[in-house]
Order: C-alpha cells, then sequence, then structure tokens
C-alpha cells in the first residue's frame, strides 16, 4: 500500500474520523502507538514510527539523532521527538507525512534530558534540559509551531528527566534524577518537585530518606484521581536492594512498590519506565536488564506478577482497562492483560503480537490518542 | 463479502508481511556449536585460572596465619595480585553462571561507593567476631566486603609512598603486629580468599555443565534461544569494552582536570589500574580472535567480511596496547597531572574507537542483535 494513502489516512484517524472508518483501520479499541527504534540500516542510525494495536508499524522515519520519548500533539497528527539525554536536536516530527518539520531551538549551554510535553491546546510544550557542565535543571518552554525558545523555569533540582503537566490540577511534576556523573556509584540528590502550571513557583517537594540516597526518580506516569507512579534507577544496585518504583499522593507522600526478591536480583537496579492502565487501577515498570514486565494493582499496592520481554522497556497503556502494549530492545512487540472476566486484577497474561529483530525499540512507548 | 481468493490473498499477504523483514541469519545449529565452543574454550580457561589463582591465595593466607611476618605479607600481596589479574580476564564473563547469586559484585564490588567498604571493614573489625567470618555466614554479608575491594583496603594503604608507587607500611604492621585485632584482621582476609575460593569453584563447575546444555541447544534459562544467548555472549564483550573507556578511564579523567577524579581509577591503592585494561585487552583478543569455533570472529560467516573485521580488531586493540604504553605515571597520578592527562586522553580515545567497532560495525556481520536498553539506560 502506498505510503501517502496510509499516512492520510493515519491523520484521519489521530484527528477524529467516523466510527465506521476507525473500526475499520483501528482493529484493537482504537490505540496506536508511537516508539523510537534503532535504524534497520544497521548503520547505528536512529528512527521514529507508529505501531499499531496489533503490532504492525505502519509508518517510520528517519531521526538524525537518538529520541527518547516522542510527544504528542494533544489534537494535531504532530509530535515532538525529545533527543535521549543528553540531546542537542528534539524535532518536530509530521504525522501525516513522516517529515521533520523543525528543531528547537536549544540554548548552547544547556542539552536536552530527553523528555517533553505539550501544554495547554498545544501552542506551547516544555522540554527538561540540564546545564551542560552543571547539570542544573530547567524546564525550557518552546513554541509548538515554531521551535522558538520562549522561557525557561527552574525545575528546583539538579538533572530533570521526566515532566508531566496535569492541566486538571493546575500543576506540573518534574522528576530531578539528581545524578551528576551517570558511570559514578553513590548518592544522588533526587527529588520530585511539584510546579504551578501559571507561573512555575513550587508547591510542593519530595526527597527520599537518607538510606535510599542512591535512588534517581526518574520517570513518571500519572493517574485519574492525580497520584504519581514513580520509577527510579539505584545508582549502587550491587550493595543492595532497594525499592524501585514508588507512588506518590496528592500530599508528596511516596510509598512503594515491592518488587519479588528473585526478580529485583536481575533489575541490577534500573527501572526503564513506567505506565498507568486506561482505568487507572494497574501500574506497570519495566525492567530491561531484567527482561521483564512488572505489574501491580493500585488500589491494594499489591504485586500481580511479571512477563518476560526480551530487553523489555516500552510500555504503555492499551484501548481496554487493564491492558498494556509492551516492546522490546529485540523487537518483541506483546499485548498484556491484567484484569479477568470478572474485572479484577489478576496475574498478567501476555499476546505476542510480533517478534521481528530487525526492530528494535527504544525506551518509551508512547500512545497515540483513539 | 470477501471472496475466497481475496481471503487467501490477504492471509498470504499477512504471513508475508511477517516474513520478509526478518533478516537473513546463521542457523540456530550453527550458533549452538558457537555457544558450546565459547563456553569450552573461552569461558572455562579463564574460570580455572581464577579457581587456582584463589586457591593459591587462601594457601597463603594459611601460611600468614602460621607466621604473620613480612614474608607471609608478601605471600598474600603476591595471591592478590594473581587473582585479581584473573578476574580481569572474567569481566567479560556478564551472563550465565557468574550473574547468579551476586557472584560477580561478590568478587569485585566496582566501582564503589565511596565510604561504605570502610565501614563495613571497621565494623567488622571492631566486632572481631568469628561467627561472621563462617563461609555460610560471610557469603550474605556485604558484596562490598566479600571480594577483591575489600582485599585490596586490607592489604594497601589508602596513601602513596613518598614516589607515587602503592604503599603496604601501614597495612602490614597492622597485620605482623602480634595482637588479637592482627588476628582477626587475617581471619578477615582468610574468610575473604575462601569466600573467592569458593564462588571460583562453584562458577567453573556451573560453566561446564552450562557449556555442556549450550551445545544441546539448551540454555540453562539464561536465554530463551541459541540466538539470544550468543547476542549475550556478545553483548559481555561489549559491556567490558564500555567498562574500560567509560568506568576505567572516563570517570577517573573527567571533564578537565579541576573534574578529575583519581580516586575513581579501579584498584588504585595497588597500583593496578593501568595493568588491569591491559589484562582486559589481551583478554578481548582472546575471546575476539583466538578460536576459530568459539571466538566471537567465528560469528562472521562470510571470509571476506571476517578478514577485514578481524584485521580492524587486531589493528584497534593493539593501538589501545600502544596508547597504553604511552601513560608514564600510574593512573590515579596521571588523571590529576596536566601533562601526562595529555597521554591519558589518546588511550580513552582508542579504547571508544574499539568499542565502536563492536558496537557499529560488527554486530550485523557477525548477525548479533546488540540490546538497545540494556546497554545504556535513559542516559550517557
Amino acid at each position: 500500500m502506498e505510503k501517502a494513502r496510509f499516512w492520510s489516512r493515519l491523520a484521519a484517524a489521530i484527528t477524529g474520523t467516523t466510527a465506521e472508518t476507525r473500526s475499520r483501520i483501528m482493529p484493537e479499541g482504537g490505540a496506536r502507538f508511537l516508539s523510537a527504534c534503532l535504524g534497520r540500516d544497521g548503520a547505528g542510525s536512529f528512527e521514529a514510527a507508529i505501531l499499531e494495536a496489533d503490532g504492525r508499524v505502519s509508518m517510520q522515519t528517519m531521526l538524525k539523532m537518538r529520541a527518547h520519548e516522542m510527544a504528542l500533539h494533544p489534537s494535531r497528527a504532530i509530535c515532538l521527538a525529545a533527543g535521549r539525554q543528553p540531546g542537542r536536536y528534539s524535532t518536530m516530527i509530521d504525522l501525516a507525512t513522516g517529515r521533520s518539520l523543525f528543531d528547537l531551538a536549544l540554548a548552547a549551554d544547556h542539552e536536552f534530558n530527553g523528555h517533553a510535553a505539550f501544554i495547554g491546546a498545544g501552542e506551547e510544550l516544555i522540554t527538561t534540559e540540564g546545564h551542560v557542565e552543571t547539570s542544573l535543571g530547567r524546564l525550557s518552554f518552546y513554541d509548538a509551531a515554531t521551535g522558538r525558545w520562549l522561557r525557561a523555569w527552574p525545575s528546583h533540582g539538579i538533572e530533570p528527566h521526566e515532566a508531566l503537566v496535569d492541566e486538571a490540577r493546575r500543576r506540573m511534576i518534574v522528576a530531578n534524577g539528581g545524578i551528576l556523573q551517570r558511570q559514578a556509584v553513590g548518592e544522588v540528590e533526587s527529588s520530585l518537585v511539584v510546579l504551578d502550571l501559571m507561573d512555575g513557583h513550587v508547591i510542593g517537594r519530595t526527597v527520599l530518606p537518607e538510606e535510599l540516597a542512591t535512588l534517581s526518580m526518574r520517570h513518571l506516569a500519572m493517574t485519574a484521581s492525580g497520584e504519581i507512579a514513580v520509577a527510579m534507577q539505584d545508582q549502587d544496585a550491587q550493595s543492595d536492594l532497594r525499592p524501585l518504583v514508588g507512588i506518590m499522593d496528592l500530599r508528596g507522600r511516596l510509598r512503594f512498590l515491592e518488587i519479588p526478591r528473585e526478580i529485583a536480583l536481575t533489575t541490577r537496579g534500573y527501572i526503564g519506565s513506567i505506565a498507568v492502565d486506561r482505568a487507572s487501577r494497574i501500574t506497570c515498570a519495566t525492567s530491561p536488564k531484567g527482561n521483564v514486565a512488572m505489574f501491580w494493582s493500585l488500589a491494594e499496592g499489591r504485586w500481580l506478577g511479571a512477563i518476560p520481554v526480551a530487553d523489555g522497556c516500552g510500555v504503555a497503556p492499551a484501548g481496554a482497562p487493564g491492558t498494556f502494549l509492551l516492546t522490546g530492545g529485540r523487537g518483541d512487540i506483546l499485548l498484556a492483560r491484567t484484569l479477568d472476566a470478572a474485572d479484577m486484577p489478576m496475574k498478567p497474561e501476555a499476546t505476542v503480537l510480533t517478534r521481528n529483530s530487525s526492530w528494535q525499540w527504544d525506551n518509551h512507548l508512547t500512545l497515540l490518542a483513539a | 463479502m470477501p471472496t475466497r481468493r481475496q481471503t487467501l490473498v490477504s492471509v498470504i499477504t499477512a504471513a508475508l508481511w511477517q516474513i520478509l523483514p526478518r533478516p537473513v541469519r546463521a542457523a540456530d545449529r550453527s550458533l549452538t556449536a558457537f555457544n558450546a565452543a565459547f563456553g569450552e574454550r573461552i569461558a572455562l580457561p579463564p574460570l580455572a585460572q581464577f579457581q587456582s589463582a584463589t586457591a593459591a591465595l587462601a594457601t597463603a593466607v594459611q601460611s600468614m596465619k602460621q607466621a604473620p611476618d613480612a614474608a607471609g605479607f608478601a605471600g598474600m600481596v603476591q595471591g592478590f595480585h594473581d587473582v585479581s589479574d584473573a578476574w580481569m580476564g572474567l569481566q567479560f564473563l556478564r551472563f550465565g553462571p557468574l550473574t547468579q547469586n551476586q557472584r560477580l559484585d561478590r568478587i569485585a564490588y566496582w566501582p564503589e561507593r565511596s565510604n561504605i567498604t570502610e565501614k563495613q571493614i571497621a565494623a567488622f573489625l571492631a566486632a572481631a567476631d568469628e561467627s561472621k567470618l563462617a563461609p555460610a555466614s560471610f557469603a550474605t554479608a556485604s558484596v562490598a566486603l566479600q571480594g577483591l575491594t575489600s582485599l585490596e583496603r586490607l592489604l594497601f594503604d589508602s596513601e602513596h609512598a613518598a614516589d607515587g608507587k602503592p604503599s603496604s607500611e601501614k597495612a602490614m604492621a597492622q597485620l605482623t603486629a602480634r595482637t588479637l585485632a592482627a588476628a582477626y584482621r587475617i581471619d578477615l582476609i582468610g574468610a575473604i580468599a575462601a569466600n573467592l575460593r569458593q564462588i571460583a569453584t562453584e562458577s567453573y563447575a556451573a560453566w561446564q555443565d552450562f557449556a555442556a546444555r549450550l551445545a544441546k541447544g539448551d540454555q540453562a534459562g539464561f536465554a530463551a534461544s541459541p540466538q539470544e544467548a550468543t547476542n549475550q555472549i556478545y553483548a559481555g564483550l561489549v559491556t567490558v569494552s564500555q567498562l574500560m573507556g567509560g568506568q576505567k578511564l572516563g570517570l577517573p579523567l573527567g571533564k578537565s582536570l579541576e573534574a578529575a577524579k583519581p580516586h575513581q581509577a579501579e584498584q588504585w591503592r595497588s597500583g593496578r589500574s593501568l595493568r588491569n585494561i591491559a589484562r582486559n585487552i589481551t583478554t578481548l583478543k582472546q575471546a575476539l580472535l583466538s578460536d576459530p569455533a568459539g571466538s566471537a570472529i567465528a560469528l562472521v560467516t562470510v571470509p571476506d567480511a571476517a578478514a577485514s573485521l578481524r584485521q580492524k580488531l587486531a589493528t584497534a586493540l593493539d593501538a589501545c596496547e600502544q596508547a597504553l604504553a604511552g601513560v608514564s605515571l600510574p593512573l590515579d597520578l596521571a588523571v590529576a597531572d596536566a601533562t601526562a592527562r595529555s597521554q591519558v586522553q589518546p588511550l580513552l580515545v582508542k579504547v571508544n574507537q574499539f568499542r565502536d567497532i563492536l558496537t557499529n560495525e560488527m554486530p550485523k556481520a557477525a548477525g548479533i542483535t546488540l540490546g538497545f536498553n540494556d546497554l545504556d539506560g535513559d542516559s550517557g
């Protein structure tokens, strides 16, 4: 099928179309996904792709850099490929044509930290950035139509990684990773900072207790009630098994989700990404080194089980409640289910959609609105 | 309503859609042979060497217990060096039995969080509890305490001699004093040695078993398929090259003289930092080029490509060795010296160039898929 026809159908699908057309081209409840991946030419290049709910790739485009998060515009068929930390490029991509529209105008003394989010109706977007020498963090605002830099707020911490925009509660949540040197083993200064969405003043700040000072809070996902699921990385994983996944409530209090010991031993202290399902009932965190996706029920904080995914990292909520799409660096795409026929949380089950090792999916998977 | 032919066409199309993009790669049967040969010829020899070095160290500690003098101390230091040399020959085995029971970390907790090793040693010495040195108990102590990291602390001082060479003056004095404290110190070293020997014995036996299973296409739960096992074996070689560059060189070097961190150099107290890198290079040569069936070049089946890559790898590794010979000071001193830094930087460049061959050029020719996520996380 010709590329142009595919992309225009896709654009129509994203921007809203008739129910009939939707059921014809979106077989599984309307979900499709964006991911960065390794270039298939085997020469170390990078791409971005759209995955269908059944695991087929329906669009791919070359990128000049390795992208980390792909942030989707709230209404238009465009997305921002955020350059992986420490990135010099973040590119706006037209999903209808696969073309790169423009790069963001990054300041020379800062670098992209891999994550971005659109604000409001999408006129502006924010990226997490660090100063190239000091790693002091900021959130830069860019014009979403041109890539022009508008302003920046301090992230009130070191090495901000992911930031979420919570329009409903007029706040922004930033994970300051706090890592100055990635290879160094030791304590870091990590924090979760909540900023007022109007003017960036600090509403709240959460830090970890001293015995967990080697944990870097890096990835975030939000529930419908505004709780934040946090994924962490232990900068001294060899010396102990520490919590790696937590939930922060609206008051800024953090509670941890337990990982069974035999799985915890395989994670090497690193969680790749975290997601919350469509119904805000289940959270999933991935361990690329342990080659597993892990699941908990949110209401009880209870461990449900794990699903093997080779070099698994990307996870995003799929269309139906309790379901997730999982991607792995060796080409696995799986659909996981965590709610049984009685709509109760269960031991997760997965269907392998494809296992095509010519596609190497990178860290994050983004749901395209259905 | 689609006709039967339309349905058939769409079924075939769907099937082709899955099949066509899949790259052609070596049959599983020949990968099984590679994996087994790797196990037998590339993994087992350094494991055997590690086992005999740990046994010799344990013997040296026994001698020290009989006669706690300078000669006994020198025997332990020699044992430490031999075990460390052997450990350098194992650092690429990041797949399989060494990943069980935290063996890799228990052999050497490095890079280390500053102060954790000192604290652990101090706590043990203060309590002077013999029961904590019993093998079963000691194996569950902090990883910082169990292996080469704390062993080095007990045999070498944290201040160099005046000429910059490693010093053991204080360490030896503390071990040769005829006191209960000194006796416990020796016992602690003995517990570490026994622990290392136990890990070495288990690891050798486990890899013997594993190699035999790999020959039958059984990955013993460490990988889902022979191809996966091959990918993981190869990834271990990449990891060592990244360790050499990023951690052994890059971290102590820092971005500038002001940002240099000399005490991030591996085994700096015993003056081994550059020697360790030299051992890693030798091991990589063996693991990549030495054996027609079990070294990684065997995965490149197209003769021209194999010859070309063999040449590139040999040249790149030789360049690393030459650059290493050009560093005139021990690494921890070199990175803090304005002149000597300019000797270390070319070494880092050569190591990274070698690493790039492993990550960019070789995988496709070798039919290897490098895990994107498990290598390098979300930043770097």
